[in-house]
């Protein structure tokens, strides 16, 4: 995954942390939305091959569908 | 400004509009009032939009499972279509969604804004914590989210979420590893002051970020509660009424609406039966309020043909709070009384013997909710009402009918009674004093 692009306006970002923020005692926090990007890419790359392994399954039952609707 | 200007032109808002998934907007071009719409700091307004009126504004907290799925459902398909008109939302929340004309819709309008390329989803961690987790804490564990969300406003913290769900769920399949455990674990290990290291910023296809909304969009869209059933689910069926005493009470209720009442609340409406009857005597609005969610459920789905139908989860007894900065960012129940008239039937007894609320007290409250409304009085001799002197000692010496209509007759007019043939169940149809 390449690491090039437009960094985000970061004073729309701040906004953005600033409002998530959730105020917690036991940990220093800086922002808990920063973890939800770095996994981000993982699970959208998992999610794009869930939606074609569905997608594909899709075609074969239309496949399916479609020869039954033939013999009839 | 300029931002929300340029979509708007570009149509965006529009198309959402039309599918249904953005409440209807119209852009005042010439506004005279607003002149005196200044914002928190005395900013001017740059533009005035006008939406319709929602008849109840409700929270998350207060939805049973299908609403906030519906919710979750509603808030992903705006997204990933306003995706493909190259916008994007800032941020994922259910507070931002409102049941109107029994859809639920975005309402917040100004949170569009255009798409950049490569960005990714900013509201992810919002999504998880405010739709995702309530909903699952239902599907996989059986355990309503409604005091979980009426608790914190910004949701719980994933990692301690999680906790609550079971083990085999989050860890044997790809959503669950995904989206709750992967997700939670990274939230934690990025709390510990790990600081310095968001120089870079990661960058997505726009494949894969629609990728990422599908696939959540059809998960969600398979979730059901595994919630175990109420006891009152089978109250609408089998219960200690006549046929004739329901018929009495639909003509009462629907002689009463016709008479004017536009916004209707139903008290304890259960499954919206009584709702039901106000909307077909002309009633625009009926909101059914209850705490058995099962009951809400049956009501939610009653909506599909009847849009003017509106299920809330409330406890009379304990209704919902003004919650956020200094308590007024979401108001409690006393804080959106807007309903024309009041339905409290078969109520009085759970309130006044279930939850020990003074008559006076309970009849007070009932008036203060809208200038009309009818009201059933369960006296003491009712089968129910003795079901539940059996279990208790009999402290309420004023809980009598007559008791009863002299405190409501403190603070409104009685206009019309009917005695229920059987079980002496008293309607009484009443006018707050002005």
């Amino acid at each position: 995954m390449s690491r090039k692009g437009r960094p985000f306006h970061s004073g729309q970002l701040l906004a953005v942390l600033l409002a998530m923020t959730l105020a917690s005692p036991a940990y220093a926090y800086i922002d808990p939305v920063t973890g939800s990007f770095l996994i981000q890419g993982l699970v959208a790359g998992v999610m794009a091959v869930m939606g074609g392994v569905r997608s594909i399954r899709q075609r074969i039952i239309g496949l399916f569908r479609r020869r039954r609707d033939d013999q009839v | 400004m300029p931002a929300f200007q340029a979509l708007w032109e570009k149509g965006v808002h529009r198309a959402l509009i039309e599918q249904g998934l953005m409440i209807e907007t119209r852009w005042l071009a010439e506004s005279a009032s607003a002149g005196q719409l200044l914002g928190a700091r005395g900013e001017v307004p740059g533009c005035v939009l006008e939406h319709p009126r929602v008849a109840f504004f409700s929270y998350p907290y207060e939805w049973t499972f299908a609403q906030l799925k519906a919710a979750a459902l509603a808030h992903l398909d705006l997204q990933i279509a306003a995706l493909e008109l190259d916008a994007a939302l800032s941020d994922a929340t259910p507070y931002n969604m409102q049941s109107v004309g029994g859809r639920m819709q975005l309402i917040d309008v100004l949170s569009l804004r255009p798409y950049q390329d490569g960005e990714m989803w900013v509201g992810y961690n919002q999504f998880c914590r405010l739709f995702l987790l309530p909903l699952l804490l239902e599907a996989w564990s059986g355990v309503p989210f409604q005091p979980l969300l009426r608790g914190s406003l910004d949701g719980m913290r994933l990692a301690d979420a999680v906790r609550m769900l079971p083990a085999r769920k989050r860890w044997l399949t790809i959503n669950g590893l995904m989206h709750v455990t992967l997700h939670a674990s990274q939230e934690l290990s990025h709390s510990r002051a790990r600081t310095g290291k968001v120089a870079a910023r990661p960058t997505m296809p726009k494949s894969r970020y629609r990728a990422l909304l599908t696939e959540l969009r059809v998960w969600i869209n398979a979730l059901t509660s595994r919630r175990p059933k109420t006891f009152w689910d089978d109250y609408a069926v089998d219960n200690s009424y006549a046929r004739d005493d329901r018929l009495q009470k639909e003509e009462f209720v629907a002689d009463f609406v016709s008479r004017g009442a536009s916004t209707v609340w139903d008290l304890g409406g259960n499954s919206g039966d009584y709702s039901l009857v106000a909307l077909r005597a002309g009633a625009r609005h009926a909101v059914v309020f209850d705490s058995d969610l099962d009951a809400l459920e049956i009501a939610f789905q009653r909506q599909h043909d009847h849009p003017g139908l509106q299920p809330v989860v409330m406890d009379c007894g304990d209704p919902s709070p003004a919650l956020g900065w200094q308590q007024r960012e979401r108001g409690g129940l006393a804080e959106r009384m807007h309903a024309d008239a009041v339905l409290a039937l078969a109520l009085t007894h759970h309130l006044a013997i279930g939850r020990n609320i003074p008559p006076r007290s309970l009849a007070h409250w009932l008036v203060s909710l809208a200038p009309r409304g009818v009201v059933e009085f369960v006296p003491k001799a009712d089968p129910m009402v003795q079901r539940m002197l059996a279990v208790r000692e009999d402290v309420f010496h004023d809980y009598t009918e007559q008791a009863f209509l002299a405190y409501l007759e403190e603070v409104a007019q009685v206009q019309q009674t009917r005695r229920l043939k059987t079980g002496g169940r008293l309607l009484i149809a009443y006018q707050r004093h002005t």
